[in-house]
């Protein structure tokens, strides 16, 4: 692989913003994250060739990212409605912190390096060898002397922790 | 979330890493994609868990760029951990039959062979301790502790505060012994030999499925939180034409003391709610509810009055947050709650006022 490491989140941060709308802030609308999640679900189901869909991540994304936007919208609707009917004017497209955004970004962070070291030492050294240092799977392998394979799944076994350490944050 | 649903979502997250690599390894080639794009579509918890590890990337990095320990170091101190003990712990317990891919894409070829590593280091691993050879070995836990033990077989064992469990495993059967206190069971189907659970006053016999086993003095509890069971009393299973065993299903509960009680259906989730650190009751005696509260932490609820004893009271309340209990206790009617460093009491209105000043 030619220097996969550079570019290893490449691609997903036009998406970040909506995707941590989606589960870190609460809309302000009804819908709360399960049902935007049960939303794309369906939107992905509808397609009506999925073999024709060369990218499904990216789709995936979009779906996610129109479906934050029209919740936005939908938002800025209902602020209007209110707002004549108060006669007090509400900030349009504001995503109210909820719930969830009781733990911004900076607490996320600080968080996430606790439970990093809750790993075993392999695990946590091919995250931080591929993150902080972005090095190739086939690097970081090379370095920890096991084979790449190895080195994955040390990944999705840290990658899989963490998301569930953080759940449990609610 | 009740266990089983936790495993899951953890094969699935794992998944859904693996997933989530592959992709930002470059476009996937055309069968790869389809692949991918049927497993979204195959259920609305892998979209949730692919885009929750999407979401938690970019935090990821950040995290990791905080490390600020010298790659040398960090590879040196990983080469130095003791081989193998990738995951005995939960974070492997991914590995859940249940969920193995219909299609087997290179992921999860490489993902299986992986779990095949770990299996193997696991079992050198479980040999060594002899476990496999029928030697006991005992799990507890003290006062206040809570554990989750991954068995030889590949069964779970959370142990709750002060309990203690000793595991034997012969050619015909697991067999493990509830010494004291409150396990449960998440018993894995791969291993064929029955998985039996003693207590001074009851057996249990099943093959995969999640029960409760809490050893009280003189009363067995039992509960199915998955599948089914069998419950017998005493403490070796009847012989042919002895004392029938009791089937229990989901949501069953059953005492055994002197005689096996009577059957009752009851919210498995609450039964468990110890697993989460809480204590969940529904129209339980007060009584009762603070002999559970007293198992846990360093302080202890007395309640002297009987009848304040016997009423029912509903709730959830954390195992370990002693100041919201006794919030909580304080909201009952006609209720004073008083605090000292190791107790809380609580006394009825009346038994403060002197009786010169009754009403």
């Amino acid at each position: 692989m030619t220097n996969a490491s550079k570019t290893f989140l490449e691609g997903l941060f036009a998406y970040r913003g909506a995707l941590q709308a989606f589960f870190y802030r609460r809309l302000r609308t009804k819908a709360d994250s399960a049902d935007l999640v049960q939303e794309v679900y369906l939107r992905m189901l509808r397609i009506s060739d999925p073999e024709a869909i060369r990218n499904p991540e990216a789709y995936l994304f979009t779906v996610a990212a129109n479906l934050v936007k029209e919740n936005a919208v939908a938002d800025r609707r209902h602020a209007q409605e209110v707002a004549v009917e108060a006669a007090e004017a509400t900030p349009a497209l504001t995503l109210v912190p909820g719930f969830e955004a009781a733990v911004d970004t900076p607490l996320r962070v600080a968080r996430l390096s606790k439970v990093l070291e809750e790993l075993p030492l392999r695990c946590s050294t091919a995250v931080i060898l591929q993150y902080r240092d972005g090095l190739s799977h086939q690097d970081i392998a090379a370095q920890m002397e096991v084979s790449p394979r190895m080195v994955k799944r040390y990944l999705a076994q840290a990658m899989s922790h963490c998301r569930r350490r953080m759940a449990r944050l609610r | 979330m009740i266990p089983s649903d936790d495993q899951i979502r953890a094969a699935i997250a794992e998944q859904a890493s693996d997933w989530f690599m592959e992709n930002r390894n470059g476009l996937l080639d055309h069968k790869e994609s389809a692949r991918f794009m049927a497993w979204l579509q195959a259920s609305p918890m892998h979209v949730e868990e692919y885009l929750r590890i999407a979401a938690l990337a970019p935090d990821l990095e950040t995290a990791a760029k905080t490390n600020k320990t010298p790659r040398d170091t960090l590879l040196a101190r990983a080469r130095g951990e003791p081989n193998g003990i990738v995951s005995i712990d939960r974070a492997s317990f991914g590995q859940v039959p249940a969920l193995v891919r219909r299609r087997r894409s290179p992921v999860s070829s490489l993902a299986a062979a992986a779990t095949l590593a770990v299996v193997a280091v696991t079992t050198v691993w479980s040999m060594r301790d002899g476990e496999r050879f029928g030697l006991p070995r005992t799990y507890s836990t003290v006062r206040g502790e809570q554990r989750t033990q991954r068995l030889p077989d590949g069964s779970v064992l959370h142990l709750n505060t002060d309990s203690a469990v000793t595991v034997r495993y012969s050619r015909t059967e697991r067999l493990a012994i509830l010494d004291r206190g409150q396990a449960l069971f998440e018993v894995t189907h791969q291993d064929k030999r029955r998985l039996r659970v003693q207590t001074d006053r009851a057996g249990v016999i099943a093959v995969g499925t999640q029960f409760d086993v809490y050893r009280k003095p003189g009363t067995t509890t039992v509960t199915v939180v998955e599948g089914s069971i069998e419950v017998y009393r005493g403490g070796t299973p009847p012989p042919a034409g002895g004392e029938p065993s009791v089937r229990l299903d989901i949501g069953d509960q059953l005492d055994v003391g002197d005689r096996i009680g009577v059957r009752r259906h009851v919210d498995a989730h609450a039964a468990v709610a110890w697993l989460h650190r809480q204590i969940a009751f529904q129209e339980e005696p007060l009584g009762e509810v603070a002999a559970e509260f007293n198992r846990y932490g360093p302080v202890t609820v007395e309640i002297k009055d009987e009848s304040l004893r016997a009423l029912p009271i509903s709730g959830i309340v954390d195992a370990y947050d002693t100041d919201s209990f006794a919030t909580y206790l304080a909201t009952l009617q006609g209720v004073i709650v008083q605090r000292t460093p190791t107790q809380i009491r609580v006394l009825t209105r009346e038994s403060l006022e002197p009786p010169a000043t009754a009403r």
